[in-house]
């Protein structure tokens, strides 16, 4: 039940973290501990695969929520890509797709950081 | 307890017994002597039996003695002292009697006849006296051999008494100085026996250091005061004509015991020197013996955690022989990533500022045993690389030892001992203190483990309480609706939850319904709960609208509660009236709306309460309105019901809740809740819930 696993890609100057599992209040801190590197690392622009990431609770939301403000702050941002419908309905459900914007394809994501930076 | 009390006061009545007999025995013996003196004839049998009372007299005194005597396993100094006072006080009174000139009496050789009453009784005071004295020698000496007796003991020792009564009684008959061969033999053998006796030195062993030059002097003393005592009982001293008037058989008795006494004290003074060298070690086996019965003391003491560090610390002193000791033990910081610090629990004889030095990061004393957890000694403390910075300013400190104290081989702390001296802790000390490190380790992991079951026990309870309280805060009682019945359950997964529901009369005409969760579960979650309730309490009635509600509940929230947490609600109005029913959602779960058979999902658009700020979050709530029609059920749900998972780890999900409705929706709602619970529980195989769940069903009566 608490398998969760994150993989970081880095596709400069973007970071791709690639979650796989459960994202709930038990594997919530890994996530936190993973954002907060790469804020630290001065990385600000993070698309969040969720291709694999079957189950996600309100406790995982907190920690896009506790991260995304500063990150904006900083030019930065949250985007999201290849969502599940199920994880999608979560999202829906608490109206994150109006606040943040979420991908049908990771590449996508992608580029919208890159392409916002070169306009 | 009461029947060593009694035992006691026995002891008392039959010693007050045994001297009352003697003292009345004397005075039979001092009367015969006095009606003898004064008619000079000789009585005979009344003589024999004078004897007889003068022996049972001393036996008396000797029952007597042997109640108010210390009893066994008393410390051997003790004995001592009981000795020395009974010979000071002996001699005392001798030196008094000499002051006094007593000439009444008449000396042909040595038969000895006073001639006024007031010699006679001092004959018999002197001889009584000296024959007290005499048992009570014998009688503490006896104490002294029988410490730590082995089997031949006590068999020796009575020999020797035997052949002490009958060289006395040997001389039953004799006239004074008279010796027939018989009791000159018995008077060496019980001499002899009485040497035997005399290497029977085991209470030395025992004794320490110091108390071992106390019992050097002590030997010298009471070997010194013993010839004096023997001086006088020579023969033509005034102790020994009384005695040999009053009886000739005591007179052996005390000259016995008295030579048997200089042997003893003379041989005490010699074994005790021979014993210094070897005292110091003897000493240190002595206090690791002790300190391991301490240990077992430090068992008792795991249930005060303040108590044990400060004794594991007196105890470091003592079984180190160290000027001073302290104690550090690490605390593990949970709040910021388990970083270590280390916290003086106890010291003495040292101040906090010094130890600081000593263990700040200047020395690098405590790197190193966290390090390599061994044990350190700086041999020169004033010279030492690691502690010649900080010598100035700690005193009296010559040399060092700091002990890593381990469980499980993971270091919880560490003791320091320090001594004046340089090169104070030697190979020996060092064992000793690691030995005893490692059983105060032990104590202090169980005082730590005990004391964190007790706060988690604690804490069990605080929860407890929370639970009551928010019980409480649920809305207690579901209000009567003409035309409606309402239905509510909330079940937390922990002892609280963040799971809520409310249901207020905003009106005559208008009910407000609301049911949130709280993101995360437990306690912080609860605590947003409550929060929860006071808004909805104080706002609810205010507003006209769901989202007037939903808009002021977010301006409360965001930017008070955590970055991180958020509210999901929904709310409803109720107009029992027109049967309309309003509804506004803030990233909240759908309200399932079953109606002539079929069922809606109602979900107006709206973020969760705390995500963003006003101006979106206004933006885009949106606000529904249903009418309710006979037979209508509409259900509010926290996630906890479509997320309920089966051994499969398959959720529950949207559209079995809706099946489970639509099948039973002919029931009430309390019945149609129950139903939908027992369809979840079937699902995931559980009796309870694994998250916080709650469920509101309210549903329009038929006619």
């Amino acid at each position: 039940m608490t398998d969760f696993v994150i993989k970081v890609r880095n596709i400069e100057p973007v970071q791709v973290l690639e979650l796989k599992g459960y994202l709930d209040a038990h594997t919530a801190p890994k996530l936190e501990e993973t954002f907060q590197d790469l804020i630290d690392r001065g990385n600000h622009q993070i698309v969040v695969n969720c291709s694999n990431l079957t189950y996600i609770s309100s406790a995982g939301l907190g920690v896009f929520m506790a991260f995304v403000e500063d990150l904006r702050e900083k030019q930065g941002d949250i985007k999201f890509s290849n969502m599940t419908d199920k994880v999608f309905n979560v999202f829906d459900l608490l109206g994150f797709p109006l606040l943040y914007e979420i991908f049908k394809d990771e590449k996508e994501a992608v580029e919208k950081f890159t392409n916002a930076k070169n306009n | 307890m009461k029947l060593s009390i009694t035992q006691n006061i026995m002891t008392k009545i039959s010693g007050a017994v045994s001297l009352a007999v003697a003292g009345v025995l004397f005075l039979i013996v001092f009367i015969i002597d006095a009606v003898q003196k004064n008619l000079e004839i000789d009585l005979g049998l009344v003589v024999q039996l004078r004897n007889l009372f003068v022996v049972l007299t001393f036996v008396g005194i000797y029952l007597f003695i042997r109640t108010i005597m210390p009893k066994r396993s008393v410390q051997a100094l003790r004995l001592f002292g009981i000795i020395f006072i009974t010979i000071l006080s002996f001699l005392t009174i001798f030196l008094i009697l000499r002051l006094i000139s007593i000439d009444g009496y008449e000396a042909v050789e040595m038969q000895i006849t006073p001639t006024d009453y007031l010699t006679l009784l001092f004959f018999s005071l002197a001889s009584v006296i000296s024959g007290t004295a005499a048992i009570i020698f014998i009688y503490t000496i006896s104490q002294l051999i029988f410490f730590k007796r082995r089997k031949g003991t006590q068999r020796n020792f009575i020999i020797f008494l035997v052949l002490l009564g009958a060289a006395s009684i040997s001389t039953w008959n004799l006239q004074p100085l008279e010796k027939s061969t018989l009791s000159y033999i018995l008077f060496m053998g019980a001499i002899i026996a009485g040497i035997a006796n005399s290497f029977k030195f085991s209470w030395i062993v025992y004794l320490s250091k110091r108390e071992k030059m106390f019992s050097i002097g002590y030997s010298l003393l009471l070997f010194i005061l013993f010839i004096i005592f023997n001086v006088t009982l020579s023969e033509n001293g005034f102790i020994n004509k009384s005695l040999l008037y009053y009886s000739y058989p005591l007179q052996f008795f005390v000259r016995i015991v008295a030579i048997f006494s200089v042997i003893y004290f003379g041989m005490s003074f010699v074994v005790s020197l021979f014993h210094l060298p070897t005292a110091e070690a003897f000493d240190r086996k002595r206090i690791e013996l002790s300190s391991v019965q301490n240990l077992s003391k430090l068992i008792t003491r795991v249930f005060d955690f303040k108590d044990l560090v400060q004794t594991v610390t007196n105890l470091t002193i003592e079984v180190s022989e160290a000027r001073s000791a302290w104690l550090e033990i690490i605390r593990h910081n949970d709040a910021d990533g388990g970083t270590i610090r280390f916290e003086l629990v106890a010291h003495k004889n040292i101040t906090p500022a010094e130890i600081d030095l000593i263990t700040g990061d200047d020395t690098g004393l405590r790197r190193y045993s966290i390090e390599t957890k061994k044990v350190v000694v700086v041999d020169e403390f004033i010279r030492d690389r690691r502690t010649r910075n900080i010598a100035q300013s700690v005193r009296n400190i010559g040399s060092l030892i700091c002990v890593p104290l381990l469980s499980q081989n993971e270091l919880i702390g560490i003791l320091y001992a320090a001594k004046t001296i340089e090169y104070g802790f030697d190979e020996e000390d060092m064992a000793l203190i690691s030995t005893f490190a490692d059983n105060a380790s032990i104590a202090i992991e169980n005082s730590r483990l005990i004391e964190q079951s007790i706060k988690r026990e604690r804490l069990q309870q605080e929860l407890m309480v929370a639970q009551k309280v928010q019980k409480k805060l649920l809305s207690q009682t579901i209000p009567k609706l003409a035309g409606f019945e309402l239905d509510a359950f909330s079940s937390p997964a922990f002892e609280v939850g963040g799971d809520y529901y409310d249901i207020a009369t905003l009106d005559e005409k208008r009910i407000g319904i609301v049911v949130g969760d709280v993101s995360g579960k437990g306690v912080s979650a609860a605590f947003y709960m409550a929060e929860l309730k006071g808004i909805f309490q104080a706002l609810s009635k205010s507003c006209t609208s769901t989202t007037e509600f939903l808009i002021k509940a977010n301006n409360a929230l965001f930017g008070s509660i955590e970055k991180s947490a958020f509210i999901s609600l929904i709310y409803a109005i109720l107009n029992i009236e027109n049967a309309s029913l309003g509804l506004s959602r803030a990233g909240h779960c759908p309200m399932i709306h079953f109606q002539n058979g079929k069922v809606n999902l109602h979900k107006p658009t709206g973020i969760g309460l705390g995500l963003t700020g006003a101006s979106l979050f206004n933006e885009v709530i949106e606000e529904e309105s249903i009418f309710v029609g006979p037979g209508d059920i509409c259900v509010f749900y926290t996630d906890g019901v479509t997320e309920a998972r089966n051994p499969e780890g398959e959720e529950f999900g949207t559209e079995r809740l809706i099946g489970t409705i639509v099948n039973n929706s002919h029931l009430n709602p309390q019945d149609l809740r129950k139903a939908i619970l027992d369809e979840i529980t079937s699902y995931t195989g559980l009796d309870s819930f694994d998250d916080d769940l709650t469920i509101l069903i309210l549903k329009r009566n038929i006619a």
